[in-house]
């Protein structure tokens, strides 16, 4: 794999993650939707996947976590805005580990039941991980107090909020796997580089602006 | 793909799954036992006051946080008012009715409200310390 172009990869991948984290999360969020799911469940997991099985590069999701994480630093709403940058970035770590201790060689089985079954492990413990991470660091970034208690009265919940991820990642796994890919080493770079740098470029410039249209 | 795989990751998300399901019957067992008593009282310190009195009584803050003003009672004279003897020494934990709490210290109690709807809004702290629905309030 072309190093340049699996850095681009990662850089196309990370900024559509962070553009849905920062646009599409807080309106689902506005509407109604339970946006924390949705956004573990189906986005995070499925740009994941679907870059996995693009470039079949161990790393990259955590790289791609990375610029999400960054993003979500311009994004003027929410909570703790560090504690969810670190969050996606822990979303990402939690992905690698899971696919690269259970899933080397998934691609070269396309089972539905093991496709499926990754589908729920990686959503679930991408959202519940990324949901207790935020819990942890918000009271230590904002400079109050960790408090063990209310994370185990509240485990719960956390875990019960899960299931829906859970679903979703058992659908979108699925999806991204027969998806069909073409492969990027054959693409070409005249198409390749304007594409992606085009699609990272647009998604940074409406995060930005939205920040600055918001203070 | 090995044997072993194809057999533990399967189980692996049948037992999330399994977490899943028991957490959410949990949750809704737990849920559907607590009353709620928002919009009538709230539990401080052990006692119970009504909500009424409480905004008849104790002296009224208004409070920015993310261009959103929110009006409710201060924390710091709610401390006060209910006769919580030496305040600053404490911490105070605030519980949902669905379970969730944050604890803050005396000092972000300064800038906290708690409004009508009995939800804590603190303008020195983000947003995940603004508990819905608190129906106590915990002095420890």
């Amino acid at each position: 794999m072309d190093k340049k172009k699996f850095v681009v990869g990662m850089i196309v991948f990370g900024s559509l993650w962070g553009f849905s984290e920062c646009i599409i999360g807080p309106a689902m969020g506005d509407a109604g939707f339970p946006s924390g799911a949705i956004m573990g469940g189906l986005f995070a997991v499925g740009l994941m996947v679907l870059s996995r099985s693009m470039f079949r590069q161990p790393g990259m999701q955590l790289g791609m976590g990375l610029i999400a994480g960054c993003m979500r630093m311009f994004n003027p709403f929410g909570s703790c805005i560090v504690c969810s940058a670190i969050a996606i970035a822990a979303e990402a770590a939690l992905f690698e580990l899971i696919w690269s201790a259970i899933s080397k060689d998934l691609h070269k089985s396309k089972n539905p039941v093991m496709m499926v079954s990754l589908g729920v492990i990686s959503g679930y413990s991408v959202f519940v991980g990324g949901y207790i991470v935020t819990q942890i660091l918000t009271p230590i970034v904002s400079s109050s107090t960790f408090y063990l208690e209310n994370l185990i009265a509240f485990l719960p919940q956390i875990l019960a909020r899960g299931t829906l991820a859970a679903i979703l990642g058992a659908i979108i796994v699925p999806v991204a796997l027969l998806m069909r890919i073409p492969d990027i080493s054959k693409v070409k770079d005249r198409l390749y580089y304007p594409t992606a740098m085009g699609i990272s470029v647009i998604s940074w410039v409406i995060v930005i602006g939205n920040f600055l249209l918001s203070a | 793909m090995s044997i072993r795989k194809e057999t533990t990751i399967p189980v692996l998300a049948i037992v999330l799954l399994l977490i899943a399901t028991t957490s959410s019957a949990y949750v809704y067992i737990n849920q559907s036992s607590v009353e709620s008593t928002v919009g009538e009282s709230i539990l401080i310190n052990g006692d119970s006051f009504e909500i009424a009195t409480l905004f008849e009584n104790v002296e009224k803050r208004t409070e920015i946080v993310a261009e959103v003003e929110y009006e409710g009672i201060a924390l710091d004279k709610l401390i006060e008012y209910v006769g919580v003897t030496s305040p600053e020494s404490h911490s105070y934990r605030f519980v949902a009715d669905d379970g969730y709490s944050k604890t803050v210290e005396w000092s972000h109690l300064s800038d906290g409200i708690l409004t009508l709807d009995q939800r804590s809004v603190f303008s020195n702290l983000p947003k995940a310390f603004s508990v819905r629905n608190v129906i106590e309030i915990e002095v420890n």
